[in-house]
């Protein structure tokens, strides 16, 4: 027979047993010639525009999750960023378009529709500056609309008054949902070398190069890697690498003609697979277990910037051979609440934000999900977000700040989304003052680096 | 593409002079009225999608597990005999009490279709006791295949 019994069984134990799916597959739309001087106008085409091309969009990846037996957990849509798609409009129409696509998603059946973004690195256009100032009541007042600010890349340097802009965007987001926990800054990510072709909500959009509309995928499997690492045993770190080389050729084999498969089934062309490994808080499914099972007792403890690199880099080599059509962040993320290991060493203490910190230097995407206290001051927030963002910068990488400041709770408090957000502790933040910096206004000059040519 | 009625018309062209007050001349509005018609009129874009259907050819490879007992392989076959499958290949392994079925199936001359496939197996599985699989090879080749 063509299939050997085993290959059949270890697809089967990576299914059942491990929480091995396709993260998601999202569907691009360019929103860029959906542009009218009147935003009712606007916001009609658009609600049209995404509800004609998205409509089979969850039905159709159902039919391909049937077929091969494989769940694919999000079913999402990108858009263009909406402060290109739409400048010119003022904040209160800005919210007018984040409403529909609040209603156009709820009528295709996705749970998040991402791209109501701005790419602000070297400056605001009338229209950036009215978009971010929508942005909370967007999110307040929305349930599925997820937005991204990009403020720095390699080629720009950090757009500091962005940084400090977004710190008190995230703020008032937190307080204008501060009923739900500030769940708005859930759906907020503030970007340095934003991709643009990111299948994973809440930093996907539709980049500005794409074509009319592109399906991308992005795979998941942190489950496993941790069995396969678990079943190797004592090995030396070269037999280590191949193990998750090869864990990661088949998984994002599987992610690959599942996308296509998807797209052939929508009518649109494929983009890309992004490889990276995205936990989830069900038990196993979990970076910080992979860092554990490599030989630290926790993730946090010295060493771990190193299991993480050597994870990063060997998932990327597996993955290159096994498609084509790389993009997006491909790089493992470590999101804190979204990651039973991660929220178990930040409750013992064993992790902090600068160990957090200095693990996105080698993975992607930044720091993500991690609750702070809501009484952190705007100051510090855009500190951080800075360094995120010289962390990228000088890296030529992707870095990320999604950052929950929770009203009313402190340190040794919790916050509990449920489902793929998970569940938060909230993390001490230093208690010293970045404001006089922060506060210089405008921008950190580019490296060196970027004068490539 | 919809034609506006007059009260539409009416109504943008209100709007108009609203929205210029005091700058408001005969040919603004005119122009401005004409934009906004035919703009409306256009509607939303419109894009042409060419979806193929979701293959239901090549083969299936269909997996049972559970605790072993007399006729599952029976109950199996005879559900994929009378959705008219063809059955290419079994192998079937006893593991202790632990049993284990793997059927491939050639779903491209069938008359059967694949969920109604899916669909009957799963209850079969349920009936028995033990748990069924139905995946298009494709995925097995994608993986295990460079």
């Amino acid at each position: 027979m063509s299939y050997n019994f085993d290959e059949i069984i270890q697809t089967l134990r990576m299914t059942e047993l491990d929480h091995f799916d396709i993260r998601t597959v999202t569907l691009g739309i360019s929103l860029r010639d959906c542009a009218s001087r009147n935003a009712d106008t606007t916001a009609q085409k658009i609600y049209d525009k995404i509800t004609r091309v998205a409509q089979n969009h969850v039905e159709n990846a159902r039919k391909v999750e049937r077929l091969y037996g494989i769940s694919i957990a999000n079913k999402r849509i990108a858009v263009t960023p909406i402060a290109i798609a739409c400048d010119g409009l003022s904040a209160d129409e800005f919210v007018k378009i984040a409403h529909a696509l609040d209603r156009a998603a709820m009528e295709c059946g996705v749970d998040y529709i991402a791209g109501y973004s701005a790419l602000v690195q070297k400056g605001y256009t009338n229209g950036d500056r009215e978009m971010i100032k929508s942005i909370p009541q967007a999110l307040a007042e929305t349930k599925r609309v997820c937005s991204s600010v990009n403020v720095a890349s390699t080629k720009a340097g950090i757009n500091m008054n962005a940084v400090l802009e977004m710190a008190h965007v995230i703020k008032k987001t937190a307080l204008l949902t501060k009923d739900n926990d500030g769940i708005g800054c859930a759906k907020l990510v503030v970007f340095c070398n934003v991709p643009e072709d990111n299948p994973f909500v809440a930093g996907a959009f539709h980049g500005v190069t794409e074509a009319e509309v592109v399906l991308n995928v992005g795979i998941s499997g942190p489950g496993v890697v941790l069995d396969s690492i678990r079943r190797l045993g004592k090995s030396d770190f070269m037999a280590l690498a191949e193990e998750i080389k090869k864990t990661s050729f088949k998984i994002t084999r599987a992610g690959e003609i599942i996308g296509r498969k998807t797209a052939e089934g929508l009518g649109v062309p494929f983009g890309i697979v992004d490889l990276s490994l995205a936990p989830t808080p069900a038990i196993g499914d979990s970076i910080a277990d992979i860092i554990e099972a490599m030989g630290l007792e926790s993730v946090g403890a010295p060493g771990t910037t190193a299991a993480l690199a050597l994870l990063n880099e060997s998932v990327k080599k597996g993955g290159i051979m096994a498609t084509s059509s790389v993009g997006g962040m491909s790089g493992a993320f470590i999101p804190v609440s979204e990651d039973q290991g991660m929220i178990r060493a930040v409750e013992l203490g064993h992790l902090s934000i600068e160990k957090l910190e200095a693990m996105t230097a080698v993975c992607s995407v930044g720091l993500d999900m991690i609750a702070i206290p809501g009484k952190t001051p705007a100051e510090t927030i855009a500190g951080i977000i800075a360094d995120e963002c010289a962390i990228g910068m000088v890296n030529n990488k992707t870095t990320a700040v999604r950052i929950l400041p929770i009203h009313g709770k402190d340190v040794g408090e919790f916050v509990d989304y449920g489902g793929l957000l998970g569940r938060a502790p909230i993390m001490p933040v230093r208690n010293l003052d970045s404001s006089v910096f922060v506060t210089r206004g405008g921008q950190i000059p580019p490296p060196i680096r970027s004068l490539t040519n | 593409m919809k034609k506006l009625t007059p009260q539409e018309i009416e109504k943008i062209t209100q709007a108009a002079m609203k929205e210029l007050g005091p700058s408001a001349t005969p040919e603004k509005i005119h122009q401005i009225v004409a934009d906004v018609v035919s703009e409306l009129e256009r509607g939303a874009p419109s894009i042409t999608l060419s979806p193929e259907k979701i293959s239901s050819e090549g083969k299936v490879i269909v997996t049972a597990f559970g605790k072993n007992q007399p006729g599952i392989l029976f109950q199996i076959t005879k559900a994929l005999f009378e959705l008219n499958f063809d059955i290419q290949d079994v192998s079937q392994k006893i593991v202790q009490d632990f049993f284990t079925l793997i059927i491939i199936v050639d779903i491209s001359k069938s008359a059967g279709d694949f969920n109604q496939l899916k669909t009957r197996l799963t209850q079969t599985g349920e009936q028995l006791g033990v748990r069924v699989f139905v995946q298009h090879e494709d995925i097995f080749k994608s993986m295990y295949r460079v």
